[in-house]
């Protein structure tokens, strides 16, 4: 038996694929093992958690032997398609979660469906599965048979029912296994499907699997054809609206920062936390990219969930909420799983969820404002809280913060932070002229105004000749690249440009930047270039008019993606792989505000 | 016979009244047996189905056959009590276990062969039988699912007992 830290039996984070259905997401490997999927909801105990230790269950599709694998998702969809090619034969596995587009009214259907469909195209490959549920973090399933062709697993109130076929060779209480020899042209099904607290219902295999691959294809397909798309750059560009939308909860309109948990951000280090949560500070990058591109419906369904799950802090913002906007969101240890590749801690819940980002405030009320740039509204009751919100910025913007970047070791008064209280005030004044918020515009003026003082003079270094992380510090932070983008100072401005060339100096490889040096946070170890800051640069250079480098940049990096172009939350350059969680929407996001970016400044179709 | 149905003739009010709340009572015991996770058996949403094949209607026709349901046996637990000249809290309690067990045991298990869109074998569903049979005892809707049943019927048959004046 291998070690668990092999290296095979943890494939590269970047190499794995995502699927969902807006509720629950699973991640794909290329060797076709779902080696994670949380059910029913995002944020819930996973099914399946192979990705973080060697007892986490997969449910693995493949064939031994050497194989060439490709991996596409059809027609920029989330159904992905797996090919397994040898000279003599080939196969491919169609995996998606079934959509229910008719919901309630539709027919008896389980609450989730994870669909496997096997089609051999040419030769007589022989073709095997395993599947090892382990729900709650690699607990026993205790499978039971249900006919001939059917095993439940009763775990608390869920049913998870899994049918196939398939040729099963191999049963008992903790898997299912099999293999058969199969013909050019002959398919097999396979259906994972979950219902809670309910009676149960049984989908059909065959021609009623493929008739929700349709349905899940032509709802996919009609909701990108709403993409506003400007030409270059569009592939990459539409795999991450759609990375982005399976994040977003058709249930709430919630928007999570990632599907998983501990995915590290450094191999063998502790930097494994749990992301299966929506962060304020993501607010206004995801909110503007959704309707920058067209979805107005996203952004203002994950406006009215910000409105929704912000109700019991107010006029308080805590950092972070879960898709139904609890935010006691305890951080705890799972003892049962080692860790990818030995990087424990596994944690779920998140510490951060009791810390102090005044940079929310501001990412809030700027979702505010480019919600009613577009087009959009909101009412006296929105209006409200924003005022609520807007106070406690003049209230509490001169306290220390944990920033953007979660420091554990202490409150700072971190300049971003300081940036988005003015980005909130600044947002507010020009929202208190067209939207029913009504403020104390004086005293917004003034405290405004102090807060540029602060940002733009106490910020600025001299003796770094940049403006650093913190004020009275000297570390760099490359979330100061943002400074331009909320309009607090030009991004051709002297003392951005330093900025600029400071960070891209000790914080980059290349395009590749890192959020700041890894020695100031004290977690003790490296770790990868922050996806969100690569393409911050990109932005920041398209907005100094350095088109260039902007584009170069931009190419570069997408280079670096997988085949899938899907984005975690850091990459190292040295070793070509991605780490943290996967993918991540702030990296998405940051994607298509850079990519808008150099539209924006005429750059689309050359 | 025609005393006992005299008798409970005359009270049709209390029947009535208390049938509405021991069916309540029957009904908030299984549903948050259904919210806690001790099973997943929905009579309301077994009975819905027989009518309808959507579940946001399945619930409402459910629960409007299932009151009307709990309204006649109400009429019939009177003719039990009448009829044993006795209505002790005990003696409704054993006709609600009796019941019960008549339905974890008999009604449950028989329900895949009279419900339209049950499955009767696991790998056979179609496009119109799609529901989970309950298996044995209702097993298959989670273990404490016999549990909650008789449970909730043994309360339905004491409210029915202490209401009623034999």
């Amino acid at each position: 038996m291998k070690g668990s830290d092999e290296p095979s039996f943890f494939p590269p984070i970047g190499e794995y694929a995502l699927i969902g259905d807006m509720q629950a997401c699973a991640l794909v490997s290329r060797s076709g093992s779902v080696d994670w999927l949380c059910l029913p909801n995002i944020a819930d105990p996973p099914l399946f958690s192979g990705v973080l230790g060697r007892w986490g269950g997969r449910f693995r599709i493949g064939a031994e032997g050497d194989w060439t694998v490709e991996q596409e998702y059809l027609d920029d969809t989330p159904i992905l398609r797996t090919r397994f090619i040898q000279e003599a034969a080939s196969f491919s596995v169609t995996d998606f979660l079934a959509l229910r587009t008719e919901g309630l009214g539709g027919p008896i259907e389980p609450e989730r469906e994870l669909l496997r469909i096997v089609e051999v195209e040419s030769g007589c490959p022989k073709v095997a599965f395993s599947f090892e549920p382990r729900p709650g973090f690699g607990r026993d399933p205790q499978l039971q048979r249900r006919g001939r062709n059917a095993w439940a697993c009763q775990h608390r109130a869920d049913l998870i029912l899994f049918r196939n076929d398939f040729s099963v060779s191999e049963a008992d209480d903790r898997q299912v296994c099999g293999s058969e020899q199969l013909n050019a042209g002959e398919k097999r099904y396979f259906s994972l499907s979950f219902c809670r607290r309910d009676v149960g219902a049984i989908p059909g295999l065959g021609p009623e699997c493929e008739t929700k691959k349709n349905a899940a294809h032509d709802w996919w397909s009609a909701w990108l054809s709403q993409a506003e798309l400007r030409g270059r750059f569009n592939e990459d560009v539409k795999r991450s609206l759609v990375a982005l939308r399976l994040l977003t909860s058709r249930e709430t309109g919630a928007v999570a920062a990632a599907p998983t948990t501990s995915l590290p951000e450094w191999i063998g280090a502790k930097r494994n936390w749990d992301y299966r949560y929506c962060w304020m500070r993501d607010a206004y990058f995801v909110l503007s990219a959704f309707i920058q591109y067209g979805f107005k419906n996203e952004a203002s369904g994950y406006f009215n969930w910000l409105m929704h799950a912000t109700e019991q802090d107010k006029p308080d913002l805590r950092p972070v909420y879960d898709i139904f906007g609890r935010s006691d969101l305890k951080e705890q240890e799972v003892s049962q799983l080692e860790g990818y590749r030995n990087s424990g801690p596994v944690r779920i819940g998140n510490g951060a969820s009791g810390q102090v980002q005044l940079d929310s405030y501001g990412s809030v009320i700027l979702a505010a404002r480019s919600l009613v740039e577009h087009g959009g509204t909101f009412g006296v009751s929105e209006a409200r809280r924003l005022r609520g919100f807007v106070e406690t910025v003049c209230r509490r913007w001169r306290e220390p913060d944990n920033g953007i970047w979660e420091m554990r070791q202490g409150r700072l008064h971190h300049l971003y932070s300081k940036a988005m209280c003015w980005a909130a005030l600044d947002s507010a004044l020009w929202l208190s002229d067209r939207s029913p918020l009504e403020i104390n515009r004086n005293a917004v003026h003034a405290e405004r105004a102090a807060l540029e003082k602060v940002v733009c003079v106490s910020g600025w270094n001299e003796k770094r000749q940049a403006f650093t992380g913190a004020l009275g510090r000297e570390h760099l932070d490359a979330s100061v690249l943002l400074l331009p983008k909320i309009g607090i100072i030009k991004a051709d401005h002297p003392h951005m440009v330093a900025t600029f060339e400071r960070i891209d100096a000790e914080l980059a490889k290349g395009p590749f930047v890192w959020r700041y040096d890894p020695a100031i946070d004290g977690h003790g170890s490296l770790e990868g270039a922050f996806v969100a800051c690569c393409f911050w640069a990109v932005e920041y250079l398209a907005m100094a008019g350095r088109m260039e480098e902007a584009v170069t940049r931009l190419q570069t990096l997408i280079g670096a993606a997988g085949d899938l172009g899907l984005w975690s939350e850091e990459y190292d350059p040295e070793t070509g792989h991605m780490l943290g969680n996967m993918p991540q929407g702030l990296s998405h996001a940051a994607l298509l505000h850079a990519v808008r970016a150099i539209h924006g400044a005429g750059m689309s179709n050359s | 016979m025609n005393e006992i149905l005299q008798e409970v003739a005359a009270n049709w009010v209390v029947v009535a009244a208390w049938g509405l709340v021991a069916t309540a009572v029957m009904t908030s015991v299984l549903e948050g047996a259904q919210l806690f996770g001790f099973s997943r058996l929905s009579l309301p949403f077994l009975f819905g189905t027989f009518v309808v094949s959507d579940r946001r209607r399945a619930m409402i026709f459910g629960y409007l056959l299932y009151l009307v349901g709990g309204w006649l046996f109400a009429f019939f637990y009177a003719l039990l009590f009448s009829a044993l000249a006795t209505s002790e809290w005990w003696v409704g309690a054993l006709l609600g276990i009796a019941h019960g067990l008549f339905l974890v045991a008999v009604f449950l298990p028989t329900l895949p062969i009279i419900h339209p869109r049950m499955v009767t074998e696991y790998d056979a569903p179609g496009p119109g039988q799609r529901l989970e049979p309950p298996g044995a005892f209702g097993l298959h809707y989670g273990k404490l699912t016999p549990i909650a049943t008789v449970a909730s019927q043994t309360l339905y048959g004491c409210i029915m007992a202490l209401a009623y004046p034999a």
